[in-house]
């Protein structure tokens, strides 16, 4: 196509023509709704026409749209006289080119809807390709313009490359940045710069993507599910893209339905490996429905557990006077600090008047998982005899009260409740809740 | 005394303290990563399991569990069925499980708000409480249910398992599930530390007596 070589005017590379379209790109992306369809058509004929010509010819026409200026900017009508045999002033043209797309990309405001693209190539291809709502037209433009970016350029415009580069550098950054952040868990073949033979199908399958995610229902058995899905497929985008950019792998049926039916059969593949993990025993399962078994299984049975746990706390409950607070002197849960522990352990020295303390400074020492053998030695003994007498301490406690609060507040973290400064106890835990 | 209640009753966890699984799990985590890109399901299942595991959740889930229970030990009367009082601090203990969420997930949301309805229900002077409309059991009705795919039957019952997940659909679903199964682990741990607890504070005539 003649098209491309109006592109060797650009680049030398195809990989800077890829940065260079990477950096019209966001220009691209951006919302050009107020670009009318026909004139690029016109554009295009024009480019066929000024293909030979060697430079860019810009062109500041301020009676079209600002986008079509820039496309004409590009290519010059051949009755353009101003720039014309412009090798000498090729580096001018490169840099008010330059000063164009990044006025392009001033005026427009955030990506959307593409309607078209005159820089339309690999990396534009993903995704403001498969966001344009089925703009044939553009489609054909886009893979004309796809064949320009994919060819390679001369070396000549060396100049225009290093200064390009730079800013292009900044812009694909840019662009990666903005565009689609991949939804959970899509691999990375998805909205890559594909090769150009993708992107028109791409474009027109694309558009209808959504569309046909609601027309599957019809074909597929759990409807529910598919408009379901359609709706999480678009709540996880930025808002002013509606859809999933997928990819179809090699080897794979590229049909829109069988694409999504793929991303949906992927996410819950994921999540039902996720629940493998964390339900004990599922690893030598194998399959969706003996894991939604064993699921199934470990809930009951943990429910179950919950039930036969109240049901042993509320007879513990009615049996013990419940003053709990030596006994929450030790955080329920194993993994406490050692100075909290010693803090504590400071503080109930105080409270149980001291001769207490031994017992329980075996706890913080004991870091072993045998939880009964202390329980079981000798000191549990005296700690049993010990504990109800604490309930003679509760009046005594206000005497500590005093000096003991800051340990106490420090305590209240690990789950330690005081009787005695109770108003402020509820209040912490209030404040928690 | 307490601090090693937890590893042994620990029926899930491996002797090793939440911390170590903790960095085995997001070492195995980076390397899935390394695998495939981060996906948002990984990182729904890496939040959710460790955020049942931190230091900070389970205090805060024992403190205000002690404070729960301690209420309903008040309001009970000792009179009452020990059945009922078993109901009622399961419920307590659930929605202190669902508090503890603060509201991130579904299951806890549901919860939480059965409690409200259930007292505006009151108010109200409503019908009571589970008038669901049960599914007609004809035959014919019997028969689609059946015929779904077997892996449908099952989601299905998953939903019923977990509160509020009746109608949700199949990724949200298992991900309150991985949720619901988490939160659900650390709940056992801790009520079972606490149940320890108190038996072996219980008076000792009843307990530990040595010859």
């Amino acid at each position: 196509m003649d098209n491309e070589l109006f592109m060797n005017a650009v680049a030398s590379h195809p990989s800077e023509m890829t940065s260079l379209s990477s950096f019209t790109s966001p220009a691209a992306m951006l919302n050009w709704d107020s670009m009318e369809t026909p004139h690029p058509l016109e554009e295009q004929s024009i480019i066929t026409r000024n293909v030979s010509k060697d430079c860019f010819f810009l062109e500041k026409s301020t009676e079209q749209s600002f986008f079509g200026s820039t496309l004409s900017s590009l290519v010059s009508p051949p009755s353009d006289s101003s720039f014309s045999g412009g090798v000498a002033g090729e580096n001018y043209v490169i840099k008010e080119l330059i000063g164009n797309l990044g006025n392009v990309g001033d005026v427009y405001g955030a990506p959307a809807n593409i309607s078209g693209s005159c820089y339309a190539t690999p990396m534009l291809s993903s995704p403001p390709l498969d966001a344009f709502s089925g703009d044939s037209r553009f489609a054909e433009r886009a893979a004309r313009f796809s064949c320009l970016g994919s060819r390679s350029f001369n070396g000549r415009r060396n100049g225009l490359v290093a200064e390009t580069v730079s800013i292009n550098g900044e812009l694909t950054r840019v662009s990666s940045t903005s565009g689609i952040k991949p939804p959970a868990g899509e691999s990375s073949r998805k909205r890559k710069a594909k090769s150009k033979e993708n992107s028109p199908s791409k474009a027109s399958q694309s558009p209808n993507l959504s569309k046909k995610v609601e027309e599957k229902e019809d074909s597929d058995t759990k409807r529910s599910r598919k408009s379901e899905e359609n709706g999480e497929k678009t709540k996880s985008l930025d808002p002013y893209k509606d859809f999933i950019h997928v990819r179809a792998r090699r080897g794979q049926a590229t049909d829109s339905h069988s694409l999504a039916e793929r991303v949906r059969r992927e996410k819950i593949s994921e999540r039902m490996k996720l629940l493998q993990d964390l339900v004990p025993g599922c690893n030598k399962v194998t399959g969706k429905a003996l894991m939604l078994d064993e699921i199934i299984n470990y809930v009951q049975s943990l429910q179950r557990q919950v039930e036969f746990l109240s049901m042993k706390l509320s007879s513990v409950n009615t049996r013990l006077d419940f003053n709990m607070d030596a006994l929450m002197s030790k955080d329920i849960f194993p993994s406490s600090n050692n100075q909290q522990v010693l803090q504590l352990e400071s503080s109930s020295d105080i409270l149980l008047a001291g001769h207490h303390s031994h017992t329980l400074q075996l706890n913080p020492n004991d870091s072993s998982n045998n939880i009964m053998n202390p329980m079981e030695t000798s000191e549990s003994r005296s700690f049993n005899s010990q504990l109800p007498t604490l309930n003679h301490f509760t009046d005594s406690i206000s005497q500590f009260s005093t000096f003991s609060e800051d340990d106490l507040h420090s305590i209240i973290h690990m789950g330690f409740a005081q009787n005695r400064p109770s108003n402020q106890v509820p209040s912490h835990m209030k404040a928690e809740l | 005394m307490v601090d090693s209640l937890f590893p042994t009753i620990d029926t899930t966890d491996d002797v090793a303290s939440p911390e170590s699984r903790r960095k085995r799990r997001r070492i195995s985590e980076t390397s899935k990563e390394a695998a495939e890109s981060s996906s948002e399901a990984q990182r729904i299942n890496e939040e959710s399991s460790k955020r049942w595991r931190t230091n900070r959740v389970q205090q805060i889930y024992a403190s205000k569990l002690i404070e729960a229970l301690r209420r309903v030990r008040q309001r009970s009367n000792d009179a009452g069925k020990i059945t009922s009082v078993a109901r009622e601090i399961r419920d307590t203990a659930d929605r202190v499980l669902a508090a503890s969420a603060r509201g991130t997930s579904r299951w806890s949301r549901s919860i939480l708000a059965a409690r409200v309805r259930a007292c505006l229900k009151k108010h109200k002077k409503a019908k009571s409480k589970g008038t669901r409309k049960p599914r007609k059991d004809t035959a014919a009705e019997r028969r689609r249910v059946e015929k779904l795919p077997a892996v449908e039957r099952k989601l299905k019952i998953l939903g019923r398992l977990v509160p509020g997940c009746r109608k949700v659909d199949v990724p949200n679903l298992l991900d309150e599930a991985s949720d619901y199964i988490a939160a659900l682990e650390m709940q056992v741990r801790a009520m079972e530390s606490l149940a320890e607890l108190l038996a072996a504070a219980a008076p000792p005539s009843t307990t530990l007596t040595r010859p």
